[in-house]
């Protein structure tokens, strides 16, 4: 439930991941170069049904502290859920839909398991997720309705510029076939 | 500060990774002073999470500034060691801050100084170096002094700003309510009374 689950928005369908993961020394040069191998405009998140939002950050040094010689990486998302059920599909979902980033990318960590093992990458991001203390969204809607709603608000536009002198039986006829699968 | 001095740049051109479409991603994280404001902080996150009142008042102001998709807070108490687990314990913890949002980063900030400075000053506030939202140019530099740049950034609808999306949310519902078995004359009715509701949105 929305209630129980602190990640997860109240009132919302949304579930903010946050993970922060210890990058393995040796792979310091290549978990950049990895990162920056993903394409931008066809990013792999796209394929993994229900993000939102997703982003991949490095963290090598933190305000006030000495550079611990350390890498971490910043795993976040935010996709349609509400429970840590959900969080293991979306964990799956990544697996199947972007190997390039559980692989490539998350296996500079230690103990990243690789996209072959589903469950076992669900069990590694739960055991780095960083609880969220308050996550507000705007829009309540998963990204199929965001997509929808926004297509749906072109046609209604185009619609009503295109009969705007039309007379009421021509308008409801047009009306019926332009919109015959979103109307009630 | 161990961080590089933020550059002169402009936010966007110094952080192209932090933009997708008109989507931005700011990601900061700043140590807590620890002592009340840490409390006071916790305390303030948890009425917004069980007090229904605090958090719709919170939430409104937040929605009317509509440019916010998502934005999340949350506390680091310890980096992660090698093999899973807290490495090294960070006490007092660190803030982190997500957001994703549209327009100009120098805007956003703005409206943050301006018009939701209270929660600025409990938020930020319990924050080492803090020098409070406004005047809003200092504010900015901290931000961008705790902002790390996005390696990749991933946005599912790059081509919309928040308000497209409840605006388009908004004609959505509305347009649900059409009647389109009513007859001929009843319908034109309800579509130019859709059309009135709608226009803003539209």
């Amino acid at each position: 439930m929305s209630a129980s689950d602190p990640n997860a928005a109240i009132g919302g369908r949304v579930y903010a991941l946050t993970v922060l993961a210890a990058i393995r020394p040796e792979c310091r040069a290549r978990v950049r170069a990895a990162l920056r191998a993903l394409p931008r405009r066809r990013s792999p998140f796209a394929d993994v049904e229900g993000t939102h939002f997703a982003r991949l950050v490095i963290v090598d040094e933190l305000v006030g502290r000495p550079a611990p010689g350390r890498q971490f990486l910043l795993f976040s998302a935010v996709f349609d859920g509400l429970t840590a059920e959900d969080r293991d599909v979306y964990a799956e979902r990544v697996c199947k839909a972007a190997p390039p980033v559980v692989d490539g990318v998350l296996a500079c960590c230690y103990g990243q398991p690789s996209a072959n093992d589903p469950e076992g990458f669900a069990a590694w991001l739960a055991a780095r997720q960083i609880e969220t203390l308050a996550f507000y969204f705007d829009a309540d809607a998963t990204v199929a309705e965001v997509r929808e709603a926004l297509a749906l608000r072109e046609r209604v536009r185009a619609f009503a510029r295109e009969t705007q002198y039309a007379a009421a039986p021509e308008l409801r006829e047009r009306f019926r076939r332009a919109f015959p699968a979103v109307a009630p | 500060m161990s961080r590089a001095w933020p550059s002169a740049r402009r936010w966007e051109e110094a952080c192209p990774g932090n933009v997708a479409g008109k989507a931005r991603a700011l990601t900061a994280i700043g140590p807590m002073t620890g002592g009340w404001k840490l409390w006071g902080l916790r305390l303030a996150f948890w009425a917004r999470r069980h007090v229904g009142w605090f958090r719709r008042s919170r939430v409104k102001k937040l929605r009317e500034l509509s440019f916010i998709y998502y934005a999340r807070w949350a506390l680091i108490d310890g980096l992660p060691g090698g093999e899973g687990g807290t490495g090294t314990k960070l006490d007092p913890p660190y803030l982190y801050f997500e957001s994703n949002f549209n327009g100009g980063f120098e805007e956003y900030i703005d409206a943050f100084a301006y018009v939701i400075r209270l929660e600025m000053k409990v938020i930020f506030g319990g924050v080492r170096g803090f020098v409070g939202p406004t005047p809003a140019t200092p504010f900015k530099r901290f931000i961008r002094g705790h902002d790390y740049e996005c390696e990749h950034y991933y946005c599912a609808y790059p081509e919309a700003t928040s308000t497209d999306i409840a605006q388009a949310v908004s004609v959505r519902d509305a347009f649900k309510q059409l009647p389109r078995d009513a007859e001929p004359e009843a319908f034109a009715r309800s579509w130019r009374d859709f059309l009135t509701k709608a226009q803003a949105w539209l």
